[in-house]
């Protein structure tokens, strides 16, 4: 009976268009969420399916002797694809020639995600080798190449590494075989140095599960790779790509809600009449409720539902232009960000409209009969903090990490309080303003100043609006462009796109003559000696006392450590301790990165024990150091002193840029280094860069949805007021006033508003941009004020534009109104 | 069948000389309001023509209009129509200022004395009673010393015994300020204070009763 009368009452007050603005502004509010959210996972799963492709796989699970039989099978249960790797190095020969290779023997489509996962992988008695292999060894597809006792034939030449392009030490040029071919090679033997790898690839879902169950059957010398756990440089950036994109997911979350609580205000506030007379008709407070929540609901399931189709609509559009930007097409479109943005347009719905709802239960059947009775009050508390609570929820979900998703919301939060403060300051100092212009002085100005204090509560919630609205613009738009530029700097032009290990100590001289030859800086090559830490301040390290795995995993395994006179300043920056003097060459000390000291809980003055080779060395921590590894220069997490390490065996590492147009300065290297490995980190670097251009084109396109969003909620806000201007234009119309200072009114009340508005937005936005750069990004980013002029820009010209868009209607108001 | 045009008011020709004070009255529906708000130049009639303050009034534009009302008309109405943001002075001083006198503040509080709420010119509308309300709207209408006042059922949303204290102030400041009133009402007894009553069924006058034709 009570949804009857619902609808009923739905259907009139659609048609008295009373609904109609709460509708409209789920409506946006829901297909904003819904574009963005699908659009954002469709990115998203483009940018894991672009890291797949780096990885070769979704997950890889690796270990240094064979991994359990039954892991295999369990994957495929759980429809994943996969495929077994047996990795090595070993040399390939053709007649004379020899060349060191990192060999993969597969039984299964290799690589599973990435340009060259198509599916296959090579027959018995063939090869697939990488193009640099094949330049070397002077091979072409048909050749045949030695391996082990094994004569195989090349089968196809592969232009870019698939499945390891990160772990740039390990890389020899690659040689993909069949597995059921290895033990004729005779190269498996006890003692073979072998990594054992299994590549999954499949639904993400399918993916999380394998990994949550193999996890905890992970022995010692076993691990698990996801996307995540690619080396840091990528993980970085995925990482930031998500960020952006939960961004601008919360700015059109933080616009809905606003936009709602707006609508719910006035929805309820045109109820009080008509709930007084059905309490008079005798309807109990709870059934008139009832009625009400409803409607409500029904307004809100056909507003979010036509949002999540419109929604799906225009993110079809958006992934039709994304597609352009990325050169290939997206993955599909889920159904789950849609109805996820569905619901979470009905919790909005309820968080902001439910308090003041509630209120109704209050009105008195008494103000049928008396018009006097004081307004009801509609808990702006509650209110504000369902609200906030709602919202902050959503933000945290939707970011997929508390710390950020926290970090925006107290950001709006914070905005809308200092907005509201501003706003309150600028009462007191509009009606000064007033005081002090003389009566005669333009009306329209002091017309303008009474409208501010008059309607304080609906000046207050407008600067917020705005403020709130501009600031979440500002942080997509122009504090993005500052943020994407900064992030953009941390890797410069010129950034190495070369390493070149296993250099003898004499070689190192050769290569730095190549470089002068072709007319170019030598670069700097470092000594790096393999060493295992033993213990700290006497204390035996045991891997296993440690939880984290990546930590045992650390100590498990031999150290890259250096020695270097000098501070490489470019990279490295002491953070506690001091860098050795000239004078302490030949004393036992050592630099120790911060991320592995605060790890392994280890401070200046510490002594460390290093086992190298046959001999142990003790040395003192003199200075902990931060290390830029984004910068891809050769960097160490421990650097000694020479005289610990210098006598040492030692190999040479270096890095240096090789410009595209130089491709014979490469030759040549080879030509002068012939057993030295030089690994292409250009490719990887290319491959990072197309990630945060594409993710910019991706949040470009997102922003424009939040902007119209916004552009809605200013909107719903004036038509919150437009009423009670109506009715104020007739009585001023009636008492005499001009068209000119009605409109001289209206424009100063707006363009002051709107300018406070900005102000506030533009501090807002320049603290929040500052906060996300330098806490979440961890860029290098001072205190911009770029924002201001468009803050400003925005806040005035929305403003007017608002204000503009009322005069009409306000003007238009005959003044015989005032009498009706 | 044709639909017939909705005709408001009809055949309506009446003058009303300065200083005199007139009551429009008739059941409700007849066209009062109405013809107040012709009369006033509120709204604009099909045809005709209503002279005022020797101006003809449909002749003016909006704007015009506008400044004759701001210049020689001032507006008592049934729910007071008080801008809420607005101190009881403010609001009285608010026709002053759209006139652009300097001494909108001065003459505001002056005639605030003059209704007996001095002591209450900082408080808001919502703060006052309705009879305050009235004669905070009664200062308003005064302070601008029109030629004309409208009164739009002034006691209509008041009690009897505030609405005749309302009503003895209403009459007694237009004694004082010689001004032309023109009320609409229902109520007989305040039509009986006046010089004059004219009388609207279905919009047309009933009796041109002491008609100066």
């Amino acid at each position: 009976m009570i949804v009857a009368l619902a609808w009923r009452g739905l259907r009139r007050q659609w048609r008295s268009g009373e609904l109609l603005l709460i509708a409209l502004a789920l409506f946006l509010a829901v297909a904003a969420m819904t574009a963005i959210g699908v659009v954002a996972q469709r990115v998203d799963d483009n940018l894991r399916q672009n890291a797949g492709q780096l990885l070769g796989a979704d997950l890889v699970v690796s270990g240094d002797r064979p991994l359990p039989d039954a892991w295999a099978p369990q994957a495929r249960a759980a429809g994943l694809q996969v495929t077994g790797v047996s990795a090595f190095p070993s040399m390939a020969t053709v007649g004379e020639q020899s060349q060191l290779a990192d060999v993969r023997a597969v039984d299964g489509p290799f690589p599973l995600r990435g340009e060259q996962a198509g599916g296959d992988f090579p027959g018995r008695g063939e090869v697939w080798i990488d193009a640099s292999l094949a330049r070397r060894l002077e091979l072409q597809v048909g050749d045949a190449l030695g391996l082990g006792y094994s004569q195989l034939r090349v089968a196809r030449v592969l232009a870019a590494r698939g499945d390891s392009a990160f772990e740039v030490f390990s890389v020899a040029p690659r040689l993909v075989m069949n597995r059921a071919d290895l033990p004729a090679t005779g190269l498996i033997a006890p003692g073979s140095r072998v990594g054992y790898r299994l590549l999954l690839a499949g639904a993400p879902a399918a993916v999380q599960s394998i990994r949550t169950a193999l996890e905890p059957q992970l022995q010692r010398g076993q691990r698990i790779q996801g996307l995540q756990d690619a080396r840091p440089e990528i993980r970085n950036t995925l990482q930031r790509a998500r960020q952006f994109l939960a961004l601008t997911a919360m700015a059109s979350v933080v616009l809905a809600a606003v936009a709602l609580v707006l609508a719910g205000r006035q929805y309820v506030r045109r109820r009080v009449e008509e709930t007084a007379l059905m309490r008079s008709w005798g309807l109990s407070s709870g059934r008139v409720l009832a009625l009400h929540a409803a409607q409500l609901l029904m307004v809100g399931v056909l507003a979010s539902l036509a949002g999540a189709l419109l929604g799906f609509g225009l993110q079809q559009l958006l992934a039709g232009r994304l597609a352009s930007f990325v050169g290939e097409s997206l993955p599909p479109p889920a159904a789950g960000p849609a109805l996820v943005a569905f619901a979470c347009g009905l919790v909005l719905l309820f968080a902001t409209a439910a308090p003041p709802l509630l209120r109704l239960r209050g009105v008195s059947p008494l103000r049928v009969l008396r018009d006097d009775l004081p307004a009801l009050g509609l808990s702006g508390w509650a209110t504000a903090s369902l609200t906030l609570l709602a919202t902050g929820g959503l933000l945290v979900w939707q970011a997929g990490e508390w710390r950020l998703g926290l970090m925006a919301l107290a950001g709006f939060a914070v905005t809308l309080l200092v907005a509201g403060a501003a706003g309150a300051a600028l009462l007191p100092l509009a009606r000064l303003a007033r005081a002090a212009t003389p009566s005669r002085a333009g009306s329209g100005w002091r017309l303008g100043l009474a409208a501010i204090t008059r309607r304080w509560r609906e000046t207050l919630l407008q600067v917020m609006v705005l403020a709130t609205g501009i600031m979440a613009l500002l942080l997509l738009t122009v504090v993005r462009d500052d943020l994407l530029g900064a992030w953009q700097a941390t890797i410069p032009a010129n950034a190495p796109n070369r390493f070149v290990i296993n250099l003898t100590p004499e070689q190192v001289p050769q290569l730095q003559r190549v470089f002068r030859d072709h007319g170019r800086a030598a670069p700097a090559a470092y000594p790096m000696v393999r060493g295992r830490l033993l213990a700290i301040n006497d204390t035996p390290v045991d891997p296993n006392a440690w939880a984290d795995e990546n930590t045992r995993r650390l100590l498990e395994r031999e150290f890259n450590l250096s020695f270097e006179r000098d501070l490489d300043q470019r990279d490295n920056q002491i953070v506690s301790g001091r860098w050795w003097r000239s004078d302490e060459l030949q004393q036992p000390l050592v630099s120790v990165e911060q991320g592995i000291a605060s790890k392994l809980g280890i401070r200046v003055g510490d002594r460390l024990r290093w086992g190298l080779g046959g001999r142990e060395a003790d040395v003192t921590v003199q200075s902990i150091r931060s290390v830029r590894w984004d910068s891809f220069g050769v960097n160490f997490f421990v650097v000694a002193t020479p005289g610990v390490l210098a006598d040492e065996p030692a190999t040479w590492v270096s890095s240096f840029f090789i410009p595209p147009d130089q491709p014979q300065l490469e030759t040549a290297l080879v030509r002068a280094l012939p057993n030295a490995t030089v690994v292409n980190v250009g490719e990887l670097l290319d491959r990072i860069r197309t990630l945060i251009e594409r993710l910019a084109s991706a949040v470009s396109l997102l922003v424009s949805l939040t902007l119209l969003a916004g552009v809605l909620v200013v909107a719903a806000s004036l038509l919150l007021s437009q009423q009670e201007r109506q009715r104020e234009a007739a009585i001023l119309r009636a008492l005499g006033a001009t068209r000119a200072q009605l409109r001289g009114a209206l424009l100063c009340e707006f363009a002051l508003v709107g300018a406070i508005a900005g102000l506030v937005a533009a501090a807002g936005a320049i603290g929040a941009g500052w906060l996300v750069a330098a806490r979440v990004l961890d860029l290098p980013a001072g205190l911009s004020a770029d924002p201001l002029p468009w803050a400003l820009l925005l806040g005035i010209g929305l403003s007017l534009a608002g204000a503009a868009w009322l005069l009409r209607s306000v003007l238009g108001r005959p003044p015989m109104a005032a009498l009706r | 069948m044709g639909e017939q045009p909705l005709v408001i008011l009809d055949d309506i020709n009446l003058a009303i000389n300065a200083g005199e004070s007139v009551a429009i009255i008739g059941p409700s529906g007849s066209g009062k309001s109405t013809l107040l708000g012709l009369l006033a130049g509120l709204d604009v009639p099909s045809t005709g023509q209503v002279w005022l303050d020797g101006h003809s009034i449909f002749e003016l534009d909006e704007e015009g209009r506008a400044a004759l009302r701001a210049r020689a008309v001032g507006f008592v109405f049934q729910n007071f129509q008080l801008l809420p943001g607005l101190t009881a002075l403010e609001n009285v001083a608010l026709p002053l200022e759209l006139a652009g006198r300097g001494d909108a503040m001065d003459r505001a509080t002056h005639w605030l004395g003059l209704v007996g709420l001095e002591a209450r010119r900082r408080h808001y509308p919502a703060q006052l009673s309705g009879g305050e309300q009235q004669r905070v709207a009664l200062a308003r209408a005064f302070a601008g010393d029109p030629r004309v006042l409208f009164a739009d059922e002034p006691t209509g949303n008041l009690d009897a015994r505030t609405g005749a204290q309302v009503i003895d102030l209403l009459f007694e400041l237009n004694r004082q300020a010689g001004t032309t009133l023109v009320l609409v009402t229902h109520d007989a007894i305040l039509a009986a204070r006046c010089g004059r009553q004219i009388e609207l069924a279905e919009g047309t006058l009933v009796a041109p009763a002491g008609s100066p034709q």
